[in-house]
């Protein structure tokens, strides 16, 4: 059986300039037992935090892309108020269903940059 | 983009080519997002493509979860009939249902086909079952159930049903913590001694899955309690002897004595010995009870004991006994998992 070997690398998040959405980016090693990842989200960094996305499936393994390998993953939060701070964080979810905390809680404000 | 897979395998799968009944996946397409506790309707369209009538002989669903219903059991030639499949959701994390039906053409081939998915929870984290462990029955025994979802502001019970038919009450308190309620279930004063087990659903405003099955377990007795209950006599080889020993102890920590050991439903143990707990202090407010059985043949047995002791003895102990004898020419290993709680390797 494969080891729980995922590890949050990264989580980024910037503010789109064009609409106020906020993308969240995070690298992950490719991992067999992961089934994809759920992004929830709150307006207070102690919660409470609301589901954000739906399952964001991990990329398939094959075998150009190894085990252990890192991916890369971005998910747009386009339901975000201009000037909002948001906080947000990941869970990762299994082939066998069980949710487990992936990430640390990251802020950031949604900014309405107008188009230059 | 596409976030969730559903698939459909439709094949016949003995004597591929041989059948004449060709299936098609055209409408195996679902909600991307599926929650335990849902009922996945899909039908699969068949068609006769011989020059033959045929019919459907057998329609199977070896899981026996599902509803599995034929428009017509007979296809004349060149007709299309459809397979209805209701399906309930019960497992979490990937699944996969398998279906089959067989013709009368020749060979009598059997035709399978499956319906996968991925099955989320609303609840975080997922817990089914609540456990009171052993009570001492008539104690007000009270456990907290709670319940998280992360897809709601604020979760609200709404019902629990059926009422518990050995639960005495359930209260509720909705938003404890900004994200959980709580449960509040007591056990009847009144229960049965032994195991008791029963399942109630909550109902929550959760819109994806508002029903949350909760199976519980308890083990309830007077002053006097086993060790443990079922006790697991093991696996042997047939005409080898299996042993095990129950100790008894006392909630009030008297000293008591073993009257009798009722095997009337358990007619295959043997009582070896009474004795003193031999980590204890010789007091008589713990006991041991050496069991045995024996069998020439393999069978799985199963009984219960009733246990009378000074203490209890207008109504015994019930200590259920499991075992089982295999075949002497099968192989058994013995399994060293380490309690790493994740994996074995």
């Amino acid at each position: 059986m494969i080891a729980f070997l995922w590890t949050a690398i990264a989580l980024t998040a910037a503010a789109d300039p064009c609409d106020s959405a906020v993308t969240l980016s995070w690298k992950a090693k490719t991992e067999q037992s992961t089934y994809g990842y759920i992004v929830y989200r709150s307006t207070s960094r102690g919660g409470p935090f609301r589901r954000a996305s739906p399952i964001i499936r991990t990329f398939a393994r094959t075998d150009e892309k190894r085990e252990g390998e890192i991916s890369t993953y971005r998910w747009q939060d386009t339901e975000t108020a201009n000037a909002t701070e948001y906080f947000y964080y990941l869970d990762s979810i299994g082939f066998d269903g069980v949710k487990t905390r992936f990430s640390g809680v990251l802020s950031k404000v949604a900014n309405c940059q107008p188009k230059g | 983009m596409a976030l969730f897979g559903w698939t459909l395998i439709a094949a016949p799968f003995e004597g591929f080519g041989s059948g004449m009944v060709f299936l098609s996946d055209q409408h195996a397409r679902k909600e991307p997002e599926l929650y335990v506790g849902a009922t996945l309707s899909h039908a699969v369209r068949l068609q006769n493509r011989s020059s033959t009538p045929i019919s459907i002989t057998e329609l199977k669903d070896p899981g026996k979860t599902a509803s599995v219903t034929a428009s017509a059991l007979q296809l004349r030639a060149g007709e299309e009939v459809s397979i209805a499949i209701e399906q309930p959701v019960e497992r979490l994390g990937e699944f996969n249902y398998r279906y089959s039906f067989v013709t009368n053409e020749p060979g009598s081939p059997r035709y399978r086909f499956s319906v996968s998915g991925f099955a989320q929870s609303a609840y975080d984290p997922e817990k089914t079952s609540l456990s009171f462990g052993i009570v001492k029955r008539g104690q007000s025994n009270r456990q907290d159930f709670e319940l998280a979802s992360r897809e709601v502001d604020r979760l609200e019970i709404i019902s629990i049903s059926p009422a518990p038919e050995l639960l005495t009450r359930h209260e509720k308190r909705a938003g404890l913590s900004k994200e959980a309620a709580v449960v509040e279930v007591f056990l009847r004063d009144n229960v049965p001694l032994g195991l008791l087990s029963g399942r109630f659903y909550v109902t929550t405003n959760v819109p994806h899955q508002p029903m949350y099955p909760v199976t519980w377990h308890a083990a309830a007795y007077d002053d006097v309690y086993p060790s443990a209950n079922p006790v697991s006599m093991g696996l042997t080889h047939a005409g080898q002897r299996l042993e095990a020993t129950v100790a008894l102890k006392s909630f009030s920590g008297q000293s008591f004595t073993i009257e009798n050991i009722d095997t009337t439903n358990a007619a295959f143990a043997n009582v070896e010995e009474t004795r003193r707990c031999s980590n204890a202090s010789q007091d008589g407010t713990c006991w041991e009870i050496v069991l045995w059985t024996a069998s020439e043949l393999p069978q799985d047995v199963q009984g219960l004991l009733r246990i009378s002791t000074s203490l209890d003895y207008k109504e015994p102990v019930p200590v259920h006994l499991l075992g089982r004898f295999v075949s002497r020419t099968t192989q058994i290993q013995q399994l060293d998992i380490a309690d790493t709680g994740k994996e074995s390797r």
